[in-house]
């Protein structure tokens, strides 16, 4: 069965990169995102060593998310526009190779693990260059404005990111029949603050430290590119600065791995744009928002379609402490209709 | 005395075997998932412990909602939050506030600030061991 899978593998790789001679020397899980989803390989083309990452489509309906076919055309893009992505060679539209549809990228070196980025400092190289560099990288993505006739599967921009989004949370919310009033208060209060945004661009919409990889050096390739769309990039700075995604290191607000000033100065230098630091803090409490009701569907399906998994349960406990964050940040006194600001 | 540990003590011991005497001769995944229910454990006697706490922070929570029982008054809760009838409400805020910090107490005592150690019955030089 392997073997068969290996050989057509192979036969499709050929005719994608235009190899004389292909073998397949391993398929095994990567170690950056999801296992279910990413799969290492390691060919043999013409007599050379290549390592490549397949990444299959997964049923994704519970969580939302881009497909492999729209996830590798955003890919495309932020390659194209000089973003550090894991480079997309070819897709392969036929189910029958792997089983489902997949992208094919070249493989990245390096380590992604929130907790290990955060705490092994031999990966990264200098983190204050780090901290900058990510800046840059972030302020290269948005360059990006809409339209773009290959991202037409997005959906279309809105003038008020901030408010699309919370109606988007609140769905989940309502579809997933839960009541958490910390959560409730923490929408209540987004929504009272809603941010104008005053640029749309490409976002990231996950940008945070475990979704971008690190060798000894810096940063190999940002990662996890499945809920990009249109929206407001001072959203992605939010979620890069927000405390839940600080692996525990909050004395470093840059997602746990530099200072804040260094993240925006990259930031500012690459895009000639000011950051406003209030929108950003803005953004920060919806990126918690975002992670309570990404755990709540991640315990959903859970609960639906796994087998009981220890790592999934613990996972769900998670929202004590998003929530715990959310309220200290939403105190009365920083509700807009109160004070009238 | 009772001859009897309690539950929340046997747990204790057994969870301290496992991270002494279990968890050092196992590599790779299964080092990990040895990690993974070490937390869980910790986790259940934590909850155990804060039982009271819990529910008197749940309990002021929910009394601020009209309803003929608990799933009723937090359903009413939140969609009076959702409804606006809430905003900026400063007791609404302190008892979120309490009823998230106990369950982060059991959770993740290590991201509690001092006054919310205080609320979840920890001293203040309390060793969260809620690593791994």
């Amino acid at each position: 069965m392997q073997n068969e899978m290996l050989s057509r593998l192979s036969e499709w790789l050929a005719g994608a990169i235009g190899g004389a001679s292909v073998k397949i020397v391993k398929l095994q899980p990567s170690q950056h995102g999801s296992t279910e989803r990413n799969r290492s390989v390691l060919a043999e083309i013409d007599g050379t060593s290549r390592s490549f990452i397949v990444r299959k489509s997964v049923p994704t309906a519970p969580f939302g998310g881009h497909t492999a076919a729209e996830e590798f055309a955003l890919l495309q893009v932020a390659h194209e526009r000089g973003v550090m992505v894991p480079r997309p060679i070819a897709f392969c539209d036929d189910p029958n190779v792997l089983g489902s549809h997949f992208a094919l990228l070249e493989n990245i070196a390096g380590a992604s693990s929130g907790p290990r980025v955060v705490r092994d400092v031999s990966l990264g190289g200098d983190r204050s260059t780090l901290a900058q560099r990510l800046g840059r990288e972030l302020a290269k993505m948005h360059h990006t404005r809409p339209p773009v006739p290959r991202l037409s599967f997005l959906d279309a921009p809105t003038s008020s990111p901030a408010v699309t989004e919370i109606e988007r949370m609140r769905s989940i919310v309502d579809r997933l029949t839960i009541h958490r009033p910390a959560l409730e208060w923490g929408l209540r209060w987004a929504e009272i603050n809603s941010v104008n945004s005053e640029r749309i661009t490409l976002v990231h919409s996950d940008f945070h430290t475990g979704n971008y990889a690190l060798d000894a050096r810096g940063l190999t390739a940002v990662l996890e590119w499945h809920f990009a769309g249109w929206g407001d990039p001072l959203s992605d700075l939010g979620s890069f600065c927000a405390e839940c995604w600080r692996f525990g290191r909050n004395d470093l607000e840059a997602g746990g791995i530099g200072e804040r000033s260094e993240f925006y100065d990259g930031y500012e230098r690459e895009s000639r744009a000011k950051i406003d630091d209030t929108a950003v803090r803005y953004w920060e409490v919806v990126a918690h928002l975002r992670r309570a009701v990404r755990a709540l569907q991640m315990d959903a399906q859970h609960r639906l379609d796994r087998e009981p998994s220890l790592a999934f349960a613990l996972n769900s406990r998670v929202l004590a402490e998003i929530e715990l964050a959310i309220v200290r940040a939403t105190a009365p006194v920083t509700w807009r209709t109160v004070h009238g600001s | 005395m009772d001859p009897e540990i309690s539950g929340v003590e046997l747990l204790d011991i057994a969870q301290q075997a496992l991270s002494n005497d279990i968890v050092q001769l196992l590599e790779g995944d299964p080092h990990y998932m040895a990690l993974l229910i070490g937390r869980a454990m910790r986790m259940v006697a934590r909850e155990y412990a804060q039982q009271e706490r819990s529910q008197a922070a749940r309990g002021a929570l929910l009394a601020l909602a009209d309803g003929t029982d608990d799933d009723d008054r937090m359903r009413a809760l939140c969609r009076d939050l959702r409804d606006g009838r809430h905003d900026a409400d400063p007791q609404l805020h302190t008892a979120l506030w309490a009823d998230t910090a106990i369950r982060t107490s059991i959770t993740r005592p290590s991201l509690l600030a001092r006054t919310e150690r205080r609320l979840a019955g920890l001293s203040e030089d309390h060793q969260s061991d809620d690593a791994g």
